[in-house]
């Protein structure tokens, strides 16, 4: 017989319903308490009085107070649901249901309230307003919750772009490539430890991290000293070579791996979420705010209590003078550069848990932080909290671009400034590029040496 | 038409082609840009078809030879690259595009130019141009029966519609609307959503379908997200625990090749509705994947559901020329009116008069390996049909 012949045994959703509850069924008396609690979970999903006696025996021999508990949220649930429990039964279910809190909570209610007869219908009202009040609170928690969680990635991917933009007044096209670079190596890390060392896969990011950050510093650095380098000064120029750098990069991906996503998995460790007081938190997405707070204080603590992080603030602050003082400034660029492209590896491992491997992943980035205003608000205000105190108290960024600028152009009438002159005029009182940097919307600052 | 005649005269070089002895195929697909992850296999599939019809011997004993562009997601570089594709190179047939805006962009080239254009994708309807030939499914072959299944199945009352914000996924729901609205749906049973290309941060969105979901109504969610965005979507599902035993999603423009960078195992039993699934188990699937994975030297490659169009496209058209017995546009366009060829799920496929092709439709469910388990098949060859503009009261945008 061809295997044509046989009939298929499709599994659809109903008959998994029909599954799982059986597995629950028959898994409700196990010895391990946690399999014991995904029986019961999956017990309650169905909500069949047909279990009912069998949940009343293992409720009677639960010993796991965690477990008993979640019963007891089961039982109400089935009680609840079942059109044939006793009108006692049913009322004293209503309360166990809306103390558990969560959103099934209140489908089971809405559903039981439209079944109800009117004897029950007060106590399942109230304790459906009860709960409605606090999804309510709930709802603005997890609001601010969503809120931070995206906020932090793009923290993690402009950060790096604050430094290089706020320490040489570079604005790297290509930064969005660095974060994909980084993707792209937590992909290759995961592939490689799955062939060689499959027992190592739930660590793999631990591995994925210092190789990304490698990988995309060195990066970094050729492209600083390659390209970067022999375009000091002139800003629009910079922005059109990391452009084409960001292309070249994106078609080089996209010839080795090809343009389909590359499949990065999550280890355990980040996958799922976690019920926090009725607020469900996805894991991947808690580690990636734990991660950008991380990111954050170390470079804080490089830029602070470094001989690195000394150097460059001293460069940022008077070029000149920090070469005149034996910095040597052009490797201090370098390795910032490099420092700035590394941490975008490491935003690239954090998004590939959360977003899609592919070639445009950067690009992707590009559009949401790179373009429009938010370049010079965000860079500026990452670039402030992440600088030293020193550049936090200046405006520290536009004031490198306005330098470099006024040394690009002393002399007005060949400013290729992008931006129209401002109403009023600021002070800049070194005279120096003095009316060059006027037209721009930089500079502010009165007390700003530029 | 006329002219399209004019413009063919204007052109001393026209007469010269017939003594070539190539005919030349357009391949136009964005092999960089946004939707490069889609089309570049499309691209590669062509490529394929082609040289194993140039191993049969061509078509009218000549070689057949591939002149492939790169639209790199950009619309009305489509539609300059169709220019120089017809005027330039002098390509007898296009196959190409991928989204609505895409085809819009192009469509008044063929038209002008009257050329032929083998558009391979699910749409949305409302369209049926002369120099067109559209061999992916019209609303009524996907959306619909799709929907139909999942209301019996499933018993869902309670809808989510989810899409990407551009031409198709807008037109589709506003029919569905109208569908599930005349099917006796409350409009407060109706969610419509909708979201940029490339979205990646779903968390807000799928809280409100969780929360949508939990009125006490059985709660499904169709999506016509497109692209990038599935990836995340799907992963935060996965995360926050919605089971397709909870909420079913349907989608429509999922397949084997957006799965591919995910794990589905958190997926399993939420479901896409196709016109052809990798998993089909027929012979001559069989030797499609075989020999498509030989010509690209890769065995993890999957095949979907434009592929096969482009398989049948292809297909119709050689049998077209064949029969008509040259490559000319009219000749091709009279000729091809039911011509029908195999298509990969054991059917045949025939050319309509709408210049819409019959398929059957597959409803198939995430599997655990990115693969899809089919649980529902029409039973006719499910003609397509121009889908007619809508009542006067949900005028289209």
């Amino acid at each position: 017989m061809g295997r044509r012949d046989a009939e298929k045994v499709r599994v659809n959703n109903n008959l998994r319903r029909v599954i799982r509850s059986a597995i629950g069924q028959m898994t409700l008396l196990s010895d391990n308490p946690a399999t014991r609690r995904a029986a019961t979970q999956s017990i309650m999903r169905d909500a069949d009085p047909v279990n009912l006696p069998l949940l009343d025996e293992a409720l009677a021999a639960e010993t796991d107070p965690g477990v008993k508990t979640l019963m007891q949220t089961a039982r109400a649930f089935i009680v609840l649901q079942d059109p044939n429990a006793s009108i006692e039964d049913r009322e004293a279910a209503a309360p166990v249901v809306a103390k558990s809190g969560d959103r099934s909570a209140i489908t089971v209610l809405r559903g039981a309230l439209a079944n109800a007869p009117d004897a029950l219908k007060a106590d399942i009202q109230a304790s459906l307003d009860g709960l409605s009040h606090d999804a309510a609170a709930r709802g603005a928690v997890q609001n601010i919750w969503y809120g931070i969680s995206l906020g932090s990635v793009l923290l993690l991917a402009a950060i790096g772009l604050a430094i290089t933009f706020g320490v040489m007044g570079v604005i790297n096209m290509a930064h969005g490539e660095m974060v994909m670079l980084g993707a792209y190596t937590t992909f290759m890390t995961q592939a490689l430890i799955r062939q060689y060392a499959p027992g190592l896969a739930e660590y793999s990011l631990a591995v994925a991290l210092p190789a990304a950050f490698l990988f995309t510093a060195l990066v970094g650095i050729a492209i600083e000293r390659g390209v970067i380098r022999w375009l000091y000064g002139r800003p629009l120029e910079t922005l059109l070579a990391t452009r084409g750098i960001s292309l070249i990069l994106q078609q080089s991906v996209r010839t080795i791996f090809g343009p389909t996503n590359q499949m990065v998995s999550n280890p355990s460790w980040m996958s799922g979420s976690v019920a926090f007081y009725g607020l469900s938190i996805t894991r991947n997405r808690f580690w990636i705010v734990m991660f950008a707070i991380a990111v954050f204080l170390m470079l804080l603590m490089i830029l602070n209590r470094t001989p690195l992080g000394l150097q460059m603030r001293a460069v940022t602050q008077n070029r000149r003078m920090a070469s005149a003082m034996g910095i040597r400034t052009p490797m201090v660029d370098a390795l910032t550069f490099g420092l700035g492209s590394g941490i975008a590896g490491l935003a690239g491992v954090a998004l590939s848990q959360i977003d899609n491997v592919s070639p445009n992943l950067g690009q992707g980035l590009h559009h949401r932080q790179l373009h429009g205003r938010g370049v010079r608000r965000g860079g500026q205000s990452v670039g402030h909290a992440g600088g030293s105190p020193h550049t936090r108290r200046r405006q520290q960024i536009p004031r490198t671009l306005c330098r470099r600028r006024a040394r690009q152009n002393p002399d007005p009438g060949h400013d290729h400034s992008l931006h129209p002159a401002p109403a009023t005029r600021p002070v800049c009182p070194q005279g120096k590029g003095d009316r060059a940097m006027s037209r721009t919307t930089f500079c502010r600052n009165g007390a700003t040496p530029c | 038409m006329a002219v399209g005649l004019m413009a063919g005269t204007a052109l001393p070089a026209v007469p010269a082609l017939a003594q070539e002895d190539t005919i030349k195929v357009g391949i136009l697909h964005s092999l960089s840009g946004t939707m490069a992850i889609s089309e570049t296999t499309l691209k590669d599939t062509m490529l394929f078809l082609i040289d194993e019809q140039n191993k049969k011997g061509g078509v009218l004993g000549k070689q057949l030879e591939p002149v492939v562009v790169d639209i790199a997601s950009d619309w009305p570089l489509a539609a300059e690259l169709a220019r120089q594709l017809i005027e330039v190179d002098k390509v007898d047939v296009v196959f190409g595009c991928w989204t609505s805006v895409c085809r819009k962009s192009v469509l008044p080239v063929f038209e002008e130019l009257n050329s032929l254009l083998f558009y391979p994708v699910q749409y949305e309807g409302e369209e049926s141009q002369r120099n067109v030939f559209y061999t992916g499914a019209a609303p009524n072959q996907q959306a619909i029966p799709a929907v139909d299944y999942t209301a019996n199945e499933e018993g869902v009352e309670r809808w989510v519609l989810a899409g990407t914000d551009y031409v198709y996924p807008q037109t589709t729901n506003k029919i569905l609307e109208q569908y599930l609205k005349d099917k006796g749906v409350a409009a407060e049973d109706i969610m419509i959503n909708y979201t940029p290309f490339g979205h990646s941060d779903w968390q807000t969105i799928v809280s409100d379908i969780k929360a949508f979901g939990s009125a006490g109504k059985k709660t499904a969610v169709v999506s016509t997200i497109n692209g990038d965005a599935n990836v995340p979507f799907y992963r935060e599902l996965g995360n926050r625990g919605i089971d397709a035993a909870d909420i079913p999603v349907v989608a429509f423009s999922v397949g084997e090749e957006e799965l591919a960078g995910l794990d589905t195992a958190p997926l399993v039993g939420h479901s896409a509705a196709r016109n052809y699934f990798m998993s089909v188990d027929t012979p001559e699937n069989e030797d499609f994947i075989a020999a498509r994975q030989a010509f690209i030297g890769s065995t993890d490659r999957v095949t979907n559901d434009p592929m096969e169009a482009h398989y049948i496209g292809f297909n119709m058209w050689v049998k077209a020329v064949e029969a008509a017995g040259t490559t000319d546009s009219d000749a091709v366009i009279d000729s091809i009116i039911g011509v029908a060829v195999p298509n990969l799920s054991g059917g045949l496929a025939s050319m309509a008069p709408n210049h819409h092709i019959t398929k059957p439709v597959l409803i198939g469910e995430i599997r655990d390996d990115g693969q899809f388990d089919i649980v529902y098949e029409t039973p006719g060859s499910g003609a397509g049909r121009r889908v007619e503009r809508l009542p006067a009261q949900n005028p289209s945008p």
